[in-house]
């Protein structure tokens, strides 16, 4: 620790300084020596990795790698002196470092290299990201799935929607021409008989059309229906998870209340989660609009055999222009909505033998509550 | 549809076309039909109960707003109403049926339907009805 005439401290004090540092250091500082034993281990390395300095020090450094690092790290050193390629050296890199408990963990290593007289060291500080990783990878998996699961069913519901309105106009052609098909039957006028030979081919093409909405239908749902006993309330806190991500800086207070009692209930949980996540995020939408934002989610079970769960906000109440219009597709209120979500919850409800009904609460918010039937296992 | 031996078809669909297009299909074989668009409207309709002692036949659909067909379907039960109904619904899984069957439904056609399967399903319908 040599330092010039005008440096601001004396060797002494450049010594304690010394100390000070490496040992306030909240990252890990390792220091190694030309053929990879410990020269110094500071006291953030005890923490992260788990041993006393004196298990280290003069210990080969790859006892703090796990396989195959551990096996190769010698082979790296001794490469990188005879060929000076810079692999990680002034760089530094996300690598994976073992505590003394076996147990591995990610850490950011960047490495510098030195000369102790005449004698080659290098310098490795750790930063530990187990914590950023967690929670980045949590928020990763947590965004792939809402995506996936809205996406999914978002298609496969307005397949199914789709499907049932045009089911309707295909009857009614149908029906219309097989009964103008029997009107004219008993006349043989020979327009009337080419007129009954188009009626019969457009029969067919309704039939057609009917057939095709059929197989993409089956389609959708085949890879849909995946029906099984479910814990709701562990289904409904799974999906209101999902839907309160980045809603947290929407300063929004969630009170769960939920009934321990309730028997499994025979559902799709996928859809069901499906259900709750458009309603809590209608929900968090609508409370945007005032300055209490509260959303009260209670479960219960009802005598008539019936689970429910209900969505309570303190919102601004329903806008008197869908209020009767509702649970239609594409009305909407705001500027990007599709006016989807709460079609698509209505035709899951319906489809699990469910109701779906919203209300106004007495907070001038909105209360939607959907129920279930609960069929014997 | 020939030689179907029914006098009256109830008609309870809360669609218009289909409803009307439906009406039109029996009218041309002659049939009486009455029909209403929800399922209250056929439960308040008095002339339902001059059916007695004539072949009938209920065409209900599922999907309706206010009381759904399987709703109708065990008020019906309830009150000891037999009607032979059979069920229309754009869907009808597995489990649909169960449960519309179990409601005393006695058949479940999938919209679109032709009339010939129509027909027979109805023919089906009354005699089973007529052999309980
Ligand atoms: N909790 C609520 N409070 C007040 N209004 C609501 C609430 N939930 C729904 N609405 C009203 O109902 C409309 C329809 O809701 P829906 O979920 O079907 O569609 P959207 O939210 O507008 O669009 P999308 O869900 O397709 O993105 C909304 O635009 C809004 O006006
Ligand atoms: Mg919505």
């Amino acid at each position: 620790m040599k330092t010039g005439m005008d440096a601001p401290f004396k060797d002494a004090e450049n010594a304690a300084l010394f100390q000070v540092l490496i040992n306030t250091a909240v990252d890990g500082i390792i220091v190694i020596d030309a053929v990879g034993n410990v020269r110094l281990y500071n006291k953030a390395c005890e923490r992260l990795l788990g041993y006393a300095p004196e298990e280290v020090l003069g210990r080969n450094i790859n006892m703090l790698m796990p396989s195959p690092y551990r096996e190769q790290h010698d082979n790296y050193i001794e490469a990188y002196r005879t060929t000076s390629e810079r692999k990680i050296i002034g760089i530094g890199r996300e690598v994976l470092g073992q505590n003394k408990d076996g147990s591995t963990f990610p850490m950011y290593l960047s490495v510098g290299e030195g000369w102790l007289g005449n004698e080659q060291i290098f310098i490795g500080i750790i930063h530990d990201t187990t914590e950023r990783q967690v929670v980045a990878s949590r928020l990763q998996e947590v965004q792939a799935e809402l995506a996936h699961v809205s996406r999914l069913n978002e298609m496969g519901q307005m397949t199914s929607a789709l499907a049932h309105e045009l089911n309707q106009p295909l009857t009614a052609i149908m029906n219309y021409l097989r009964a103008a098909q029997r009107t004219v039957a008993a006349f043989d006028d020979p327009a009337i008989v080419r007129a009954q030979g188009m009626m019969d081919k457009a029969a067919g093409q309704t039939a057609r059309a009917g057939e095709i909405i059929r197989r993409l239908r089956d389609f959708v749902e085949k890879r849909d229906a995946r029906q099984s006993h479910e814990d709701l309330n562990k289904t409904i806190e799974e999906a209101i998870s999902l839907a309160l991500v980045g809603a947290s800086d929407a300063n929004i207070k969630a009170v769960l209340k939920f009934d321990q009692n309730i028997p499994p209930v025979l559902m799709d949980r996928i859809q069901i989660q499906q259900v709750v996540l458009n309603l809590v995020r209608n929900a968090v939408e609508a409370l945007q609009e005032v300055s209490i934002r509260e959303l009260t989610i209670e479960t219960g079970f009802e005598e008539n055999g019936y689970a429910y769960a209900s969505f309570s906000d303190t919102g601004p109440g329903l806008p008197d222009e869908v209020a009767s219009r509702l649970f239609q597709p594409f009305v909407t209120t705001k500027e990007k909505g599709m006016g989807v979500g709460l079609s698509i919850c209505q035709s899951i409800v319906s489809g699990h033998g469910g109701l779906l009904s919203a209300t106004a609460n007495e907070n001038g918010g909105t209360t939607f509550c959907f129920r279930l039937p609960v069929i014997d296992a | 549809m020939k030689s179907l031996s029914i006098e009256m078809i109830y008609i309870v669909d809360d669609d218009d076309a289909v409803r009307d297009s439906t009406r039109a299909l029996f009218e041309a074989y002659g049939l009486t039909v009455r029909d209403y668009p929800s399922a209250n409207h056929f439960l308040d309709d008095d002339r339902t109960r001059e059916r007695d002692g004539l072949s009938c036949c209920l065409l209900l659909d599922l999907h309706m707003p206010g009381m759904s067909g399987a709703e109708l379907l065990e008020h019906l039960k309830e009150s000891e109403i037999s009607l032979p109904t059979v069920v229309l619904t754009g869907r009808a899984d597995a489990q649909l049926r169960e449960r519309v069957m179990r409601a005393g439904a006695r058949a479940l056609l999938e919209k679109p339907v032709n009339s010939e399967d129509l027909a027979q399903t109805i023919r089906q319908v009354l005699m089973d009805h007529a052999a309980d």
